[in-house]
């Protein structure tokens, strides 16, 4: 236990230091197994190396994190992000604060096609943060408000950080996503809330009713784009799809209508994006393959086991160990971004999680709510560093003005820990 | 060292992992939405269609990973090396590279090991393609990885030095040169 223990420390250090994720996994899990074997040189530690990282990533499920990014980039660069901020900024105009709360709901929508916070941020965002800027609002409300609605993306399903946690905890996609829809929308409630309260405190600006013709007009504009949410979560809801598919279908939906309804580009844009696409799924391919053996060592050597039993002398009660567990995913998240946290510390959390009782699904939602949090928290808030490319406001500054949409969402995620039945109602009765 | 990164072999092993990662991603997308077709449209349910998907994305999978280590597009928590002075932080980079090529080079003997023990066992509904096929693969992208991690460190030591920098291009760069 306690040499199992230093490999873990071992593993924080390694990725402190600034080694690369996937790599440092790797090579403890290389020291675990010369551990387990007889030594380093033992060609069963290279053969299980070779065999779990392939294994791992043989999975059908893991091809949709590369059709899902593929379908974001290309919503950004087919023009259907612009269209998508047009209707709805068309629909809250007349509301205080209008550009602000069609800020929250155009990610809001982003979301439901995409699966990541940085490809809100980066695409969306710099449309929504001309938009605000453009009317008046000041830079540091509008970037604060374009950093909050781009935590949606990896929330609101389709999601990768979800697909993430599905394949490393053995849950079904299609419940982890209907489970997800209820905290997304709160989140993005709570979003508009504080936009309301805001724009009363400032007296920000309203517009005229836009008229049924002018919202007529711009929901045909914006149709097309608007129906990717209702293919994807249809498709799979209703059985047409698997979650594998239905990416696959969202990613040739987005290139027909950029290549050839909406034509904003041509097939070499499509090849570069593509190519961003499998470069940015290696990235997180990498983490997965290294990652999987780190977690067999770890259950072999009954790390979490022990762990569960060193925390039930602490507490018993389920809602007090989640609500720790919340504690170390905030203070991860500040030093590691959610897809790998989510690689790295399911193996070894969720079979605690589970000597609680505590659901699975439930679980992977909270654990991926918290981390997400860390996109806009210092140092490593992934989010911050995309805005500060977008609005050229610095880092420090970009942290202090997300910090009320931070203690926002904690306040919900405790809010969802008490009451686990705001997330699983709907798998409840859906399943 | 410009020569070290960028010469005439380097730039066409960088034009054929762009084709390979574009290439691979479609026939990827045509498996996976020829397996919607052939249910819906055809009402005949291919079998083979989520096995040469699956076989394809591992295989571009892990050259995508070895056109991650070239690009040095890791995720990496930086901020305590950033603060490092540039001497440190080289040497702290190089050691990070030799002990990234030795587990690479462990994860190769495995690789070796497994497509020798598994160059017969035929996937099920491919006919000719093998679990040794994959694992290959697998071992040709690890060589790879190991010949860019190798390739960093020999910057790293030229930095060191205090000779010229010389950076391995930007991630997108290739893409942009080669198909135009």
């Amino acid at each position: 236990m306690i040499i199992y223990g230093c490999l873990v420390i071992g593993l924080i250090a390694l990725i402190m230091i600034g080694m690369p994720v996937g790599f440092g996994a790797g090579l403890i899990s290389a020291i675990g197994g010369a551990l387990i074997f007889d030594g380093i040189a033992d060609p069963r530690v290279a053969a299980m190396l070779a065999r779990v990282s392939l294994d791992k990533i043989d999975n059908f499920l893991l091809l949709s994190i590369p059709f899902f990014l593929l379908a974001g980039r290309l919503m950004n660069t087919g023009g259907i992000t612009e269209r998508l901020f047009g209707f709805v900024s068309v629909v809250v105009r007349p509301l205080k604060g209008g550009v602000a709360h069609a800020n929250v709901l155009a990610s809001m929508l982003f979301a439901g096609m995409s699966g990541s916070a940085t490809a809100d941020a980066a695409g969306l965002g710099a449309i929504e943060m001309k938009a605000m800027t453009s009317q008046g609002y000041k830079k540091e409300f509008s970037a604060g408000v374009t950093a909050a609605s781009s935590l949606l993306g990896p929330i609101i399903p389709p999601s990768i950080a979800l697909v993430a946690y599905a394949v490393q905890a053995e849950q079904s996609v299609a419940q982890l996503f209907i489970a997800a829809i209820v905290p997304g929308f709160l989140m993005a409630a709570a979003d508009m809330a504080y936009v309301s309260y805001k724009a009363h405190k400032h007296n920000f600006p309203s517009g005229p009713f836009a008229g049924l013709r002018e919202i007529w007009a711009s929901f045909r504009r914006a149709a097309l784009a608007i129906a990717t949410p209702g293919i994807i979560m249809g498709g799979i809801y209703f059985g047409i799809f698997t979650p594998t598919e239905a990416a696959a279908v969202a990613a040739l939906y987005a290139v027909i209508l950029g290549l050839f309804i909406y034509r904003e580009f041509n097939l070499r844009d499509l090849a570069r994006e593509i190519r961003g696409t499998m470069i940015d799924t290696g990235v997180i391919m990498l983490i997965i393959a290294f990652t999987s053996a780190f977690g067999d060592i770890m259950i072999r050597a009954q790390i979490p086991m022990e762990l569960a039993a060193m925390l039930t002398e602490l507490t018993s009660d389920p809602t007090v160990l989640l609500l720790l567990m919340v504690v170390f995913w905030l203070v991860v998240g500040c030093f590691m971004a959610q897809t790998p946290a989510i690689l790295i510390l399911t193996p070894i959390l969720l079979p605690i999680a589970e000597q609680y009782e505590i659901d699975p699904i439930f679980f992977g939602i909270i654990m991926t709510m918290t981390l997400t949090l860390g996109l806009l928290t210092p140092p490593v808030g992934m989010v911050l560093y995309v805005l500060v490319r977008v609005t050229g406001i610095p880092f420090e500054r970009l942290a202090v003005i997300s910090l009320p949409y931070v203690f926002l969402t904690t306040a919900l995620i405790l809010l969802l820990v008490l009451f686990p039945g705001l997330v699983l109602f709907p798998v409840r009765l859906l399943f | 060292m410009p020569a070290l990164t960028d010469n005439h072999l380097l730039r066409s092993l960088r034009r054929t992992l762009d084709i390979i990662l574009v290439g691979g991603f479609a026939v990827m997308s045509v498996a996976t939405l020829g397996q919607v077709l052939f249910r819906y449209f055809l009402h005949f349910p291919a079998t083979w269609t989520e096995e040469l998907a699956r076989a394809t994305f591992v295989m571009i999978t892990y050259f995508a990973m070895a056109v991650a280590v070239r690009d040095k597009d890791h995720i990496v928590v930086d901020f305590l090396l950033v603060k490092l002075p540039p001497r440190a932080r080289a040497l702290l980079l190089i050691t990070f590279d030799v002990v990234i090529v030795a587990f690479l080079a462990l994860v190769a003997r495995g690789a070796l090991l497994m497509a020798e023990r598994m160059w017969t066992a035929e996937l099920t509904m491919l006919d000719g393609v093998t679990q040794g096929h994959l694992y290959l693969g697998e071992l040709i992208a690890i060589l790879l990885m190991m010949l860019y991690a190798a390739l960093d460190i020999a910057v790293q030591v030229r930095a060191l030095r205090g000779g010229p920098v010389a950076t391995l291009p930007a991630a997108g760069a290739s893409l942009d040169r080669d198909l135009r």
